[in-house]
């Protein structure tokens, strides 16, 4: 039987899913040669999210780490998620094509692509940024479940993104709802519709239906699957490499990989977690409630965070219940990032002012007017827009239009001539001083893990704080650590 | 939607499949009342394996668990597991027919037994023997993964365990195999063919399906579920009743469970696995070489244990691929104990020997002469068990049956007519220089009242050694801890 290839998502999605991004620059460094290599038909490194993330709150420039990874990372091809640059603002075409420029001059070299609403235009556009950017396209056909997404709708949406010039196809399942009935379903309708076409599979274990999916999809034919290293795999995250492994192996396949030389690599993520204090990705029951209402794990912590602001944490259920409601009349979006924190916002709004649409955010009446894609335009429940459009903020933002400013203009706006294209970039995502904090914190350091016991050892023996001296004696090694006063201390 | 009901097994096969039968009477007395506030509709409360765990492992007497642990559960019936037939040990019939009287003299009045080839025509005898001492009983449907168990092969068994007329029939997958897909197919054939006979549904999540093949089940029309209360549920048990109705609740089905009662049996349990270093049940991922050897995960150490034995420890690989043949030769028989036992013991022998079969063990003889079920015989390998047979080890087995004393006999052979019923049976089954060893102090205190939390806080405190004193102070509350000098 036909070889199993695997995509890597540990230094994206892994800690994306699992870790709110925080791992570091210095913490991939120390295991990107080893993940290099494994044999992983790409591994997954950035999305424009972090971004944000490095900056703000990890202090590290981005731009340094697609450099440092990729100087170590140098025969497998790294991979860009290339949905949007900046998620809750409309991304001018200039900005998308700079950024993936700069990540291809980087040294990324793959470019998978979403559109939340699955637009054959976004797509095209999209196809075309990354062909002119020297990136290989992969485009990201987006899992959801509703009355809308339909076989039908899937094998539609599969002929629209086959007729592009593609590398590959991706199967998304951002919020792991994948059964294996649906991949039975979808998988052959995928591939007779795009043939000759590679087809990957990108499935989460939210349900703690990934790992079976994916098996699945092998049977069926798919023979590049996406897969996480544990710590980073399970829970939330997408299903083990080491598991999905195994079980192509027993099954009679052949995965194209080295995993038990990844097992060092799931000890040192492992250390990491532990000495960090971030979870471990674990298994999880299966949990019917996210069929219903499809709002993801972490926005529902956010909206019990709304809630509680205003002293309704207990209204948490019917929250929820009307993001249902507030999705159908929406007319079905995916349920992912902005599109699912839109619904959800707006369902809180709802449950706190106690009428439905009397106030609205900004973003829904956007959403109204099809700028988040022509789609919710045309999808809304007519009698719900015209609630919603109804208003004096309403008819202000329709007559606004979204500028599609060139470079020039922006750069103008943002640093003028005189700054890097990565500047820029950053300056256009974030604010000027949040960059300079960045800048402050020098460049990204190195993680000194266990292969550091000498470090380690020290750094544990100065937090004693019951003893004035240690001294540590070997055959030929003595070690003395003495406290000083606070004033000998600052040198 | 309809009403579904639920069956505990968390201190049977929660703590079997989990904690290896440890638990000890205090811990379980310090939840009972609890639990039987939850609605259950039956709860899983002693499996015939525990005389010998209490009184050679805790040095308790199983028979203060059943009578203290009877009276704390007043409104959820109680379930005995097991039967009539000793299974390993070959205890006498009779034996197990005075214990099943004591148990029934307690209020246990049902049971939930297996035969490990779903032979109803054997049942039947075993279950008109509980019948005739007062015990109902439901019979065990046990799901397994082999060319042999067809969806024929289980419509036809399930119309056999019906027509044998049980309390209820419960589907068992024993060992976490069943897939929604599966599920989809037999659950409805099964229904089918039980008729008017309730049918109960009791999976292990070994593969992490379980907790969605109870929703399938359900979608099929069970009414009846067996969880456990976690952390004694997934992993290797039955799913977690949390779950379960929580899932169920949002598909429009109203679960006759109270969960809020159970949160505090939750944290007791969890306070005990802490407390005692056992593991806490979690979900586990999808893990197809299960369906190729369907040893269990227990064996599985077994086997390598052995194997280290004589220093092959390399070879387990090549034994479990092994045990796959082995139980094609054998007829494929359910893995289930004692028959995956012989299976895994028969693989490993063969290894090692490095030639198939020319060392047996007496199981495998028993076996091929259907000593452990005719279908035994039947069904295995023709010249497979020539082979087995053609030895002189064999000729000693042929027309061979299992002794069935009287329990005049048995009272005979374990003390005489002084010893009492209950002393009896424990003697029988626990082994009488074990019994002198029961503490005579009664229980094991600790835990027989989880609501004593200031108890174990000083328990805990005193413990820390490198304090002379300690201080603690909330409103009006002061507790003052002082180390007293050596003498």
């Amino acid at each position: 039987m036909g070889d199993i290839r695997f995509v890597d998502t540990t230094l994206r999605d892994g800690h994306q899913s699992l870790w709110a991004e925080n791992m570091t620059t210095g913490m991939m460094l120390a295991v990107a040669e080893q993940m290099d290599q494994a044999g992983f038909e790409a591994i997954e490194l950035i999305s424009s999210s972090h971004l944000k993330k490095c900056v703000r709150e990890l202090k590290e420039n981005p731009w340094d780490r697609v450099r440092l990874v990729a100087q170590k990372i140098k025969k497998t091809p790294l991979r860009l998620i290339a949905g949007r640059v900046n998620a809750f603002e409309l991304t001018p075409q200039s900005i998308y094509q700079l950024f993936l420029d700069r990540m291809a001059a980087n040294g990324l070299r793959e470019s998978r692509i979403s559109d939340e609403w699955n637009n054959f235009a976004s797509w095209e556009r999209k196809v075309k940024s990354a062909r002119q950017a020297g990136l290989k396209p992969i485009v990201n056909l987006i899992y959801s479940v509703s009355p809308r997404h339909s076989d039908e709708y899937y094998a539609q949406k599969t002929r629209e993104a086959a007729s592009l010039p593609v590398a590959r196809l991706c199967l998304k399942d951002p919020g792991g709802l994948l059964t294996p009935e649906r991949t039975a379903a979808l998988v052959p309708l995928i591939a007779q519709n795009s043939p000759g076409i590679p087809l990957e599979l990108h499935t989460h274990c939210t349900t703690g239906l990934g790992p079976l999916c994916c098996i699945e999809a092998i049977k069926l034919g798919v023979e590049i699957v996406n897969t996480a290293i544990p710590p980073l795999a399970n829970g939330s995250s997408n299903p083990s490499l080491f598991n999905v492994a195994q079980n192509a192996q027993v099954l009679g396949y052949t995965p194209a990989i080295d995993a038990q030389a990844m097992k060092p690599v799931q000890e040192y993520f492992t250390a990491v977690a532990k000495r960090e204090g971030f979870p471990i990705g674990a298994p999880v029951e299966y949990d019917y409630a996210q069929y219903q209402h499809q709002v993801p794990g972490g926005m529902i912590s956010n909206l019990r965070h709304q809630l509680r602001k205003v002293g309704m944490e207990s209204r948490l259920e019917d929250a929820l219940e009307e993001a249902i409601r507030v999705r159908a009349e929406f007319g079905y979006p995916i349920m992912v990032t902005p599109l699912s924190q839109f619904v959800g916002s707006q369902a809180a709004i709802n449950v706190i002012v106690g009428e439905r649409y009397k106030e609205v955010t900004d973003q829904t009446i956007h959403y109204a007017l099809g700028r988040w894609g022509e789609e919710g335009g045309l999808y809304m429940d007519p009698n719900v827009k015209d609630k919603i459009l109804n208003r004096p903020r309403g008819k202000e933002l329709t007559k606004w239009q979204p500028p599609e400013p060139s470079i020039q203009e922006l750069r103008r706006k943002f640093g003028g001539a005189q700054i890097s294209d990565e500047e820029f970039l950053l300056r256009w995502l974030l604010t000027e001083e949040e960059i300079t904090a960045m800048k402050a914190a020098g460049p990204p350091k190195e993680y000194l893990d266990a292969r550091h016991p000498l470090i380690t050892l020290l750094e544990e023996l100065t937090k004693r704080k019951g003893s004035g001296m240690i001294r540590v004696k070997q055959e030929r090694f003595s070690l003395v650590l003495e406290k000083r006063e606070k004033s000998q201390a600052v040198e | 939607m309809a009403e579904i009901r639920f069956i505990d097994t968390t201190l049977r096969d929660g703590q079997q499949s989990l904690w290896a039968l440890n638990m000890k009477t205090g811990m379980m007395l310090a939840a009972a009342e609890q639990m039987d506030r939850a609605g259950f509709q039956s709860a899983e409360f002693f499996v015939t394996v525990m005389f010998r765990k209490l009184v050679r492992e805790h040095k308790e007497n199983p028979w203060d668990w059943v009578r203290l642990g009877t009276k704390r559960f007043p409104k959820t019936r109680l379930r005995w597991h097991g039967g009539l037939k000793g299974g390993f040990e070959k205890v006498p019939m009779s034996l197990l027919r005075l214990m099943m009287e004591r148990v029934v003299g307690y209020g246990i009045t049902l049971n939930r037994t297996s035969n490990c080839w779903n032979d109803y025509q054997s049942f039947k005898e075993e279950l008109d023997g509980l019948r005739s001492v007062g015990m109902q009983t439901v019979v065990n449907l046990i799901y397994t993964v082999s060319p042999r168990h067809t969806d024929e092969y289980y419509a036809q068994k399930a119309a056999a365990a019906a027509a044998i007329k049980p309390y209820a029939v419960c589907f068992k997958d024993v060992g976490g195999l069943l897939t929604p897909e599966r599920a989809r197919a037999l659950i409805p054939l099964v229904l089918k063919n039980v008729g008017d006979i309730p049918l109960e549904f009791h999976a292990h999540c070994n593969n992490g399906l379980a907790p969605i093949c109870y929703l399938e089940a359900v979608k099929l029309g069970v009414k009846t579920l067996h969880t456990a209360i976690p952390p004694l549920a997934n992993g290797s048990s039955q799913p977690s009743v949390f779950n379960v109705a929580k899932n169920l609740r949002a598909l429009g089905y109203t679960p006759v469970v109270d969960e809020k009662v159970l949160e505090p049996v939750q944290q007791h349990f969890t306070s005990v696995a802490r407390r005692e270093g056992w593991p806490i049940g979690a979900p586990v991922e999808y893990d197809h070489a299960q369906y190729l050897h369907q040893i269990p995960g227990g064996m599985i150490s077994n086997l390598r244990h052995q194997l280290k034995l004589v220093g092959m420890e390399h070879k387990i690989e090549a034994t479990l691929e092994e045990v796959v043949r082995v139980r094609t030769d054998f007829g494929y028989p359910i893995m289930v104990t004692p028959l995956s036992q012989f299976v895994g013991s028969q693989a490993a022998i063969n290894v090692i020997v490095g030639e198939r079969y020319k060392e047996v063990t007496d199981q495998t003889i028993q076996y091929a002469l259907g000593l452990w079920g005719k279908e035994g015989a039947e069904l295995m390998d023709p010249n497979v068990k020539d082979k087995i047979l053609n030895r002189s080890r064999a000729k000693q087995w042929i027309g061979w049956e299992p002794p069935d004393p009287s329990i005049q006999e048995v009272r005979r052979q374990f003390g005489g007519p002084g010893v009492s019923d209950e002393e009896l049976v424990l003697r029988v089954l626990a082994g009488e220089q074990h019994v002198k060893t029961i503490r005579s102090d009664g229980l094991q205190k600790g835990y027989l009242d989880a609501k004593k939390p200031l108890l174990f806080l000083i328990e805990e405190l005193v413990k820390k050694r490198d304090r002379n004193q300690i201080y603690l102070r909330t409103g009006d509350l002061s507790i003052d801890l002082k180390k007293m000098t050596g003498d």
